[in-house]
């Protein structure tokens, strides 16, 4: 079976508190992560470029020294005698190689003599001269043009034109005659290597990998194999670029996110993991704490389950001036009205009932008809007519007993008179159809009983139990002691009732014609007074006829039932 | 309540950021593209020249290329360098020629080329057709004279040493000079000595030349910084310290000479306003603004009772 698991408030709050805590945490977190990440991506840009353009710098000085060597150089004098023709061409390679060693970063210096065909070539460590087949005119050709393109940037070319092939920046320019005719050109060439330890070596990681880049190409960078390929930005990595003075060329670095992440991530994930365990250390401080603030709650519910269970005198505590004090004040107010209410309603059903049992008691005739019936008795006594005076006499005490004991109880003593009276009557009219048999126990007689509370049921007996066509009807009322309660039967003789007669005989479906009393409401008033302990029935014997039985508790005291 | 936290925690996913790298690039891509040629890069004064350009390029945007021969000699290998520049294509070049008569050429084909250009230092433009920024080089030869001529009581025979004479520069200095001598009670200017290369040692030979054949001379102008410290140096090794010396551009070694009282006066000429200045004007060009023909600098006279004033102000500056 499947077991539900029941929260207190007090457990709810402290998950909703830890939730929400570890939400905040989790959500700040991630938050200023981002924006420090962003942060820490700007700054480290910056300080690349800062590093980059210091770079870029030295390159152009380079770049600009090679450029202006050339650029002097071909307006000299003595280069443009040199270029005449010559056996050894040995002072012009003298001086060629005199441009290397007087210019720090020009590795080389190579001049191509058109009319001859030739490229003399020096550097510190070597010299030469090519011709004829040797010589690489593409090579020449392809200087020469981007120079033309851009005469301020450096062609960036590979030396095909010897065995070592080395990448070269080169500015080409042409030497002219006084003619105006170019005789010769002249390559000064930078090594790139030289360019990569001068400007781009690094042996801090934190700079990333440093490339010179040319139009998307890299053109210098820590590998040679890495030189003539594209300059590829992966996912994840970081480029930043410095473009040069050089048109075109442009200093690189490219380094992977995941070094600058890395730590970020590891700082962000120690501060998630403190942050959940201070929530779990916390929990216990925090749950005694909610525990103590929903104390009052705790006893108002209490005190809702006591007055449910019906003790309305139950009140609530109140402990603070919160909303939990409103409400327990308001509770305790409430239960005030409900008991004055409760109060009220019995109290005025009560005297609803009084008030219907006076009215009930008080609808025989009034002194004054009593008094002239005596009057008439007194006529007929003294006209002769003794039986007509006993008859009113009957019925004076019938009426004085009804009208002038205004309680609601009286004694077994006049109860009996009174039915006898009304019997006496009964038995004029039906000319003696019937007789009547009192058996009251002794000591009864003194206990009281609400008041016609027999009469009914022996006119009941008289005018539905027996047939006045037959002899020998009989009647019989008696009262008898059965330990604590008092027994009254009402007997007849006659044919007996049915179930269905019983029924609806003791639902309301007959009224007294004496005094409007119907049989329910013997049984009303029974259990009004004396409750569970006061019952009705009706008997059927086997015999034949009637016993209407009323068990009721035997009280000699005439206040103790009334209500 | 369960689709509130289910809400909650959503809006906490969106905020995690996926660090995804990116790239920075300085994009460099200035609005203008400057070439300035100087005449040469073997003196304080072209450095604070390039020094003013650089700096006004730098606040302006500008993409700013500097070349300069060896040596203010060097006419053809800077010529080359301005057929360099032409063919770069920038928007504006910034020129200090080394041969006035030359310059009209190829400030030709600069125009005809759609690109602009503004000589410094030197007025090659005859037509005034090509806006100059630099010193009024007539008057500071006038300063000059004042300067010495108070020295003087404007009496005596004084000389004035200066680079080519093909330099628009020193030819208006010399005449500024030379024509305000004639205005003293009884002055003359007897020797005008050119030094091309306007380096100190050339002015030293100037200056023991003119010692030689003109012992007389009580006083000399020297059209740059580097002629009057060569000068000095000859005075004070043939041992005339008396003679009245006066030079020219605002520079930290000729102010301390000053100072020193090796020399009389110095006529102001401030580099590194000078390249502000040009880079400023060239801004204003390609921005298609109205510029005056000429944009003369600041030049007075220092003397050793303000010099300090000009010393202070380099070490302020940070320039030296």
């Amino acid at each position: 079976m499947k077991r539900e698991i029941r929260l207190n408030l007090g457990a709810k709050l402290l998950l909703l508190v830890m939730g929400i805590s570890m939400l905040i945490t989790a959500a700040m977190g991630v938050l200023f992560y981002g924006r420090v990440t962003e942060s820490v991506k700007n700054n480290y840009k910056n300080t690349v470029a800062e590093n980059l353009r210091t770079r870029a710098e030295q390159f152009d000085a380079i770049m600009k020294k090679a450029y202006l060597v050339c650029t002097c150089a071909v307006e000299s004098e003595e280069l443009k005698a040199l270029t005449e023709k010559d056996e050894t061409y040995e002072a012009l390679i003298e001086l060629l190689r005199s441009y290397c060693r007087e210019n720090d970063g020009i590795y080389s210096v190579y001049c191509y003599l058109k009319e001859e065909d030739l490229l003399v070539k020096a550097s510190i460590e070597d010299s030469q001269i090519q011709t004829g087949s040797f010589l690489n005119h593409t090579w020449i050709s392809r200087v020469a043009e981007g120079e033309r393109q851009d005469p301020f940037s450096p062609v960036h070319n590979r030396d095909s034109t010897s065995v070592i092939q080395r990448n070269y920046f080169t500015f080409g320019k042409g030497i002219y005659d006084e003619n105006g005719r170019e005789k010769a050109i002249l390559f000064v060439n930078t090594d790139e290597r030289e360019i990569y330890f001068s400007c781009l070596q690094s042996d801090r990681n934190s700079l990333g990998t440093l490339s010179l880049v040319q139009e998307g190409e890299i053109v210098s960078s820590d590998r040679v194999s890495r030189i003539g390929t594209r300059l590829q930005e992966g996912e994840k990595e970081i480029l930043v670029q410095v473009p040069c003075g050089e048109k075109g060329y442009v200093m690189c670095s490219l380094s992977r996110a995941e070094v600058l992440e890395k730590d970020l991530g590891t700082s962000r994930n120690w501060i998630l993991l403190v942050a959940f365990f201070l929530n779990l250390i916390l929990a216990g401080p925090i749950y005694l704490l909610l525990k103590q603030l929903l104390y009052p709650m705790k006893k108002l519910e209490e005190s809702m389950n006591s007055v449910k269970e019906g003790k309305l005198s139950e009140r609530a505590v109140i402990y603070r001036n919160d909303e939990i004090g409103s409400l327990a004040e308001n509770f305790n107010d409430m239960l005030d009205q409900v008991e004055t209410l409760i109060d009220d309603l019995v109290t005025q059903k009560m005297l609803k009932k009084e008030a219907e049992l006076e009215a009930l008691s008080y609808q025989i005739t009034p002194h004054f008809m009593y008094n002239t019936l005596s009057s008439i008795r007194y006529g007929a006594i003294l006209e002769g007519y003794q039986e007509m005076g006993d008859l009113l006499q009957a019925f004076i005490e019938l009426l004085r007993i009804s009208a002038s004991d205004r309680g609601a109880f009286i004694t077994v003593q006049q109860e009996i008179r009174m039915v006898q009276n009304y019997i006496l009557l009964q038995q004029f009219r039906y000319k003696d159809s019937f007789r009547a048999e009192f058996v009251v126990e002794p000591g009864t007689e003194l206990f009281y009983v609400p008041r016609l509370l027999i009469q009914p049921l022996v006119e009941n007996a008289i005018l539905h139990g027996l047939d006045h066509q037959e002899r020998g009807n009989r009647v019989t009322v008696s009262v008898s002691r059965r330990g604590k309660n008092l027994e009254i039967r009402v007997a007849d003789n006659g044919s007996g009732m049915t179930e269905e007669e019983i029924r609806k005989l003791l639902t309301g479906g007959y009224h007294s014609k004496f005094n409007g009393i119907g049989i329910n409401n013997i049984m009303e008033r029974l259990h009004l007074y004396y409750g569970e302990r006061g019952r009705m029935h009706y008997l059927s014997p086997a015999e034949g006829g009637t016993v209407a039985v009323i068990t009721l508790p035997a009280s000699d005291d005439a206040e103790a039932y009334v209500i | 309540m369960k689709k509130y936290i289910l809400l909650l925690l959503a809006c906490v996913f969106l905020l995690c950021g996926c660090g995804t790298a990116s790239s920075w690039q300085e994009t460099g891509k200035e609005e203008i593209s400057v070439i300035a040629i100087l005449k040469a890069r073997n003196s304080l004064h072209w450095q604070f020249v390039m020094e003013g350009l650089e700096q006004t390029a730098k606040n302006s945007n500008v993409n700013l290329h500097v070349i300069w021969p060896e040596r203010e000699v060097d006419t053809d290998t800077q010529l080359r360098m301005l057929q360099d520049a032409i063919q770069a294509a920038p928007d504006v070049i910034i020129w200090a020629p080394d041969d006035s008569s030359r310059a009209g050429e190829y400030a030709k084909q600069i125009k005809e080329a759609g690109i602009h250009l503004i000589y410094v230092d030197e007025n090659a433009s005859q037509q005034e057709d090509v806006p100059y920024v630099g010193s009024d080089n007539y008057h500071a030869g006038e300063l000059a004279a004042r300067s010495m001529g108070e020295a003087l009581q404007e009496q005596g025979t004084v000389a004035f040493i200066g680079g080519s004479q093909e330099q628009q520069v020193h030819y208006l200095r010399g005449k500024g000079f030379t024509d305000s001598v004639e205005q003293w009670s009884n002055g003359e200017c007897l020797v005008i000595q050119e030094v091309p290369d306007c380096s100190i040692a050339g002015g030293k030979a100037a200056m023991k030349q003119i010692l030689q054949e003109h012992p007389q001379v009580q006083g000399v102008f020297c059209a740059s910084a580097l002629l009057c410290m060569g000068a000095q140096e000859a005075c004070q090794s043939e041992d005339r310290t008396e003679i009245v010396l006066v030079g020219m551009d605002t520079q930290s070694d000729v102010l301390t000479a000053l100072k020193n009282r090796k020399i009389h006066a110095v006529i102001s000429q401030s580099g590194y306003e000078m390249g502000c200045r040009a880079m400023e004007l060239a801004v204003k060009q390609t921005e298609g603004q109205e510029i005056p023909a000429m944009n003369y600098i600041k030049n007075e006279i220092i003397s050793r009772e303000n010099v300090k004033d000009y010393l202070d102000a380099f070490v302020m500056e940070g320039r030296e």
